[in-house]
């Protein structure tokens, strides 16, 4: 009896799991859009825009002569017919943003699936399909383009931006979006003392106040010229906002709302500003990690639709949203987004099951043939934009020991040291062969050359020797050159996996300079352990940089200045001691350091493309090309960067960086399932 | 035997009390906490954290104060049934686990079902006939499991999935069922994922109880009772289940207690390989991102099984063997 039991149960199991195996993903796509023939970024018919793939509606309906008709997404059919939602025209402001689609009017319906790590982690690229800020990054990644804000104008010397929004425009929830949204962010977030101790970068070296003309108009001052403001919105600081949703907010801010502090500790939090930091966060994806997050209304394409799980996130079409194409169908045409957590290592089969519609933060490149193979099965694409550079290398001109110190800050070593690397053997072994040996540089900036690009690079380890000799480092007996002092010249390199990527960069490059004779002791610690010492000044080495891919580099020039970082220092910390001092403690830089601090001060404030801004730009690259302290490996590397073949619509990636916030410049919103 | 349950389960409450103390100790030791972890993930991406804001984070987690403070904050609120708050993931820990909880127990006791009717019937099988064809072909699979570690395994089914099923990864189900209602199409994708973990978490198990279970058996097959038994013309099946499996069950009820822990503490490593949606993988990220309420929640679950489950052999021992029984009777 109990045998029966036990066999049915066992052949009930074997059964579900034969029969029920390897279902196939069978989403559908419903398509209602009104498919007709319209301009596009492939066929214009004649439509000229003033900026690229996108144009008023005033400007097209006068362009075609005919008013244009909108059209709603059928997935909220059965809210409007309820009454739940208004219809399409209602819902959209009075002057929509009309897109050219790159190739066809779309269709509506399907899910984009997404991966990411885990909360926080690796999300920016799936928060870059919905994305929604005043401007934004065109494709060319130059031009910055009106998005939220219908347009914009400048005062002469770049201290005053007044913004024009699109009148009747509609947070998520259906309240109306003005002047007041951006009001609020900036006199009651930016400025305000409990949020903010100090005013978040790079708001802070302009100061900015605000000034509201009217409903759909609003005025930004600057106490400092801030010319690089637009930069910033429409690059990276295009993961954070310049509005907030004030009629949802207020309630859990004390100016607005006296009891806010009783009501946060009522309801289990410190103070008002803790209760207020759940629905409001700097970095936006952090909003919609949590399950507040449902509640919190956007102006995003998608917003959050469920509570998070600790599985995955999904984001449903809004249906406020401010686009619509040129045939007046609303955007976004794919009603929702999906993002999974999943571990890093199982991205490679998901992408070759295909589940994956697009996917390019985070990739390793050594996935990149087992990934070819398959695009096939996978039904995808691959695309190898630029979008990484090789891991760079700072020697501590500050470091304690004084043999050590002398070494470092002798221009020679670095020259050295830069000769011995085998760039291109480093490019086949570790990058595939896809990278490009370059020095750190800017990469997309107008003021850079190839000369500048190329210095250094070659691979002459003779070269190297005679430099390292000229300096007095007499070969000792055991192939490693001698300091002053007669000790062997031993650097103490320790490294973190997060900014060398594999360990098998440092082994390398310590193979070539083994060869020069400069001995190098690997050891791999972790990030907070390596800044940490960056902070006590005890770090040899370090490779956390980044070289930006922007289009003028102006809203980060702290990259190329010493200490070559913002958050913590990563080289030269006794010089800085010495300028937030005013000479006091710390110890007075070298005068290139002091000439590169000059050109900073006056550079936040310089106009992209001005004389001025060329003659200023060339210095910074010349200043440090030529004392070489950031010793850069490979650049335009490939990200690589998988594209569904379900995807219409989808362009060529130019670069997918996290400085271009990933797919924000490729317009997702006109994206649809095939 | 009542006043022994009631012993057993005083140490066991004991012992839950020190593991928590460990476990509290063990989610503190790694360098930094999760203010620099979560720095750390910002700045991977690109974003700029300032020293004030950590600052400001931390006093507002309360990783400012001493370590004994903050587990009898802890601890104090475990009795209320606060679990704490994941900072990761935004929310109570009570709720970040009770999404997993149920798939976890799933697996779980899916894999001890599976165990233990595999390892029974073919243990059996194999004692019985001794020496066949199937007997080998049984003892060798059961060597090649007890000896390939779990997680190999687990990675060598998941490349056949996906090369010839197309079986999705990560996860317990097909994309079109994540977050779907339950139905019968759901269910039936269930059972064609969770093949793979039970499989894979069983394996060893099975082999191990497989062995016992046809080394006892032969044992009792040799011994006189039996062969009287047959000589009194009991049919044979009859016989071999009512006495001597009876007999040879015993070792394998014993070892229910590890089975489960065994389970349990494979599990994150599987969990991790497969990507699956039960507290495993939880369990090492909520480490790594030093999320330590998240993290020391987990470690008393995981701990608790293991001490329940022994809790729960000792009893069912308790039950099955007379022997045992009469034993502490007579002590009382």
């Amino acid at each position: 009896m109990k045998k029966k039991l036990i066999v049915i149960l066992l052949s009930l199991f074997i059964a579900f799991s034969v029969f029920s195996g390897g279902q196939k993903d069978t989403t559908k796509t419903s398509s209602t859009a009104v498919a007709v023939a319209a301009p596009t970024v492939a066929n214009s018919m004649g439509i000229t825009t003033e900026f690229p793939q996108q144009l008023e509606l005033a400007d097209y309906e006068k362009q075609t002569g005919e008013k244009l008709k909108f059209n709603g997404n059928p997935l909220f059919a059965d809210k409007e017919s309820s009454g739940a939602l208004q219809p399409v025209d209602k819902r959209l402001p009075e002057e929509p943003l009309v897109v050219l689609p790159y190739n066809e009017i779309g269709k509506y319906g399907g899910k984009l699936k997404g991966l990411s790590i885990s909360y926080e982690s690796g999300t920016t690229e799936i928060m870059a399909w919905r994305q929604a800020n005043l401007v934004r990054f065109s494709d060319d990644l130059s031009t910055i383009v009106p998005n939220v804000a219908k347009s914009w104008k400048w005062n002469k010397d770049f201290t005053e931006i007044t913004f024009s929004l699109r009148k009747g425009h509609k947070w998520s929830d259906g309240e109306p979006f003005n002047a007041d949204d951006i009001v609020f962010y900036i006199n009651d977030i930016l400025l305000n003392k409990d949020i903010h101790k100090v005013i978040p970068s790079p708001w802070n070296a302009a100061v900015p106040s605000v000034e509201k003309i009217n409903d759909v108009t609003v005025k930004i001052k600057f106490e400092n010229a801030f010319p690089g403001f637009l930069y910033y919105l429409g690059g990276n600081g295009s993961t954070f906002d310049a509005f907030a949703p004030k009629h949802f907010l207020k309630k859990y801010h004390i100016k607005y709302n006296p009891n806010a502090n009783k009501e946060a500790i009522a309801a289990g939090y410190d103070n008002w500003v803790q209760q207020f930091g759940t629905y409001w966060n700097k970095w936006k994806d952090a909003i919609v990690a949590g399950p507040e997050g449902v509640k919190v209304p956007t102006l995003e394409s998608h917003y959050l639709v469920q509570e998070p799980t600790t599985q995955n996130r999904l984001f449903i079409a809004n249906p406020y949203y401010f686009k619509v194409d040129t045939a007046g169908n609303q955007l976004p045409y794919i009603n929702y987004h999906y993002e999974r957590f999943l571990e890093k290592q199982l991205w490679p089969l998901e992408i070759m099951n295909g589940n994956v519609d697009e996917k390019a933060q985070s990739m390793s490149l050594t996935d990149f043939t087992i990934l070819k193979e398959n695009e096939k099965k996978g039904n995808y694409k691959i695309q190898l934009p630029a979008g990484q550079v090789g891991p760079p290398i700072i020697f501590n001109q500050t470091t304690e020991d004084p043999a050590l110190r002398k070494i470092y800050s002798d221009v020679r070593f670095r020259y050295a040291m830069s000769l011995a690397i085998n760039r291109k053997e480093l490019n086949n072994a570790l990058f595939l062969g896809l990278g490009t040996p370059l020095q750190a540089m800017p990469l997309n900036v107008p003021y850079v050359t190839d000369s500048d690009r190329k210095f250094m690079i070659d691979y002459d380890p003779a070269k190297a020797n005679e430099l390292l000799d000229e300096m007095g480092l007499k070969m000792g007996p055991n192939g490693v050159r001698l300091r002053s002092d007669g000790k062997e010249l031993t650097v103490l390199w320790e490294y973190t996996i997060q900014y060398v990527g594999t360990p098998n960069f440092p082994a390398l490059i310590s193979e070539y300079w083994g060869k020069v004779g400069v001995k190098v002791l690997l050891k791999e610690v972790n990030t907070q352990l390596t800044r940490d010492k960056q902070k006590a000044n005890t770090l040899d080495i370090t490779s956390e940089w980044f070289a930006p891919y922007e289009p003028n580099m102006i809203s980060s020039p702290d990259l190329f200045m010493p200490p070559y970082a913002a958050a913590w220092p990563i080289m030269g910390l006794p010089w800085m001691d010495w300028k937030t001092s005013n000479g006091a403690s710390g110890e007075k830089p070298p005068a290139w350091v002091l000439d590169l601090w000059e050109i900073g001060d006056e550079w936040a404030s310089v106009i992209p493309g001005s004389a001025r801004y060329m003659e200023l730009g060339k210095e910074i690259i010349k200043i440090n090309k030529d004392n070489l302290s950031v010793i850069g490996t490979l650049g335009d590397i490939p990200l690589l960067t998988i594209v569904s073949e379900r995807l219409g619509n989808t362009p060529k990636w130019k670069i997918n960086s996290t400085f271009f916030a990933y797919s924000y410049p490729y317009r997702a919103d006109q994206w649809f399932i095939k | 035997m009542l006043e022994l349950f009631v012993r057993r389960l005083g140490t066991t409450l004991v012992t839950m009390f020190l593991l928590s103390i460990v476990a509290f100790i063990l989610i503190q030791l790694p360098p930094g906490d999760f203010v620099d972890s979560y720095a750390g993930k910002k700045t991977q991406g690109g974003v700029v954290v300032t020293q004030d804001e950590l600052d400001a984070m931390r006093s507002r987690l309360g990783l400012d104060r001493p370590v004994y403070q903050q587990y009898a904050i802890w601890m104090g609120n475990l009795f209320k049934g606060d679990m704490g708050f994941s900072w990761e993931y935004h929310r109570p820990v009570k709720d970040v686990i009770a999404e997993r909880l149920s798939m976890t127990l799933i697996l779980a006791f899916s894999t001890l079902i599976f165990t233990y009717i595999l390892a029974i019937i073919i243990g059996i099988y194999s004692a019985v006939r001794q020496y066949s064809i199937g007997d080998n072909v049984a003892t060798i699979i059961g060597y090649v499991g007890l000896a390939t570690p779990g997680f190999l395994f687990a990675l060598i089914l998941m490349f056949l999935g996906q090369k010839w099923f197309g079986v999705s990864v990560g996860g317990l189900f097909s994309l079109e069922f994540q977050g779907a209602p339950w139905s019968f199409a759901k269910l039936m994708n269930l059972f064609s994922h969770l093949w793979v973990p039970v499989v894979v978490l069983g394996m060893a198990g099975t082999a191990f109880q497989l062995r016992t279970m046809r080394a006892t058996l032969l044992d009792e097959l040799n011994k006189m009772y039996v062969t009287s038994a047959r000589s009194g013309g009991i049919p044979e099946f009859k016989l071999l289940m009512r006495y001597p499996v009876r007999m040879a069950l015993n070792p394998i009820a014993s070892t229910l207690g590890w089975e489960l822990s065994k389970i349990v503490s494979g599990a994150p490593i599987i969990g991790i390989v497969l990507s699956l949606p039960t507290l495993g993988p939880l369990y090492v990220n909520s480490l790594l991102s030093q999320d330590m309420y998240l993290a020391g929640a987990l470690i008393l679950i995981f701990c608790s099984l293991v001490i329940i489950g022994t809790f729960i052999s000792d009893i069912l021992l308790m039950i099955l063997d007379p022997r045992l029984r009469m034993g502490k009777a007579d002590v009382k």
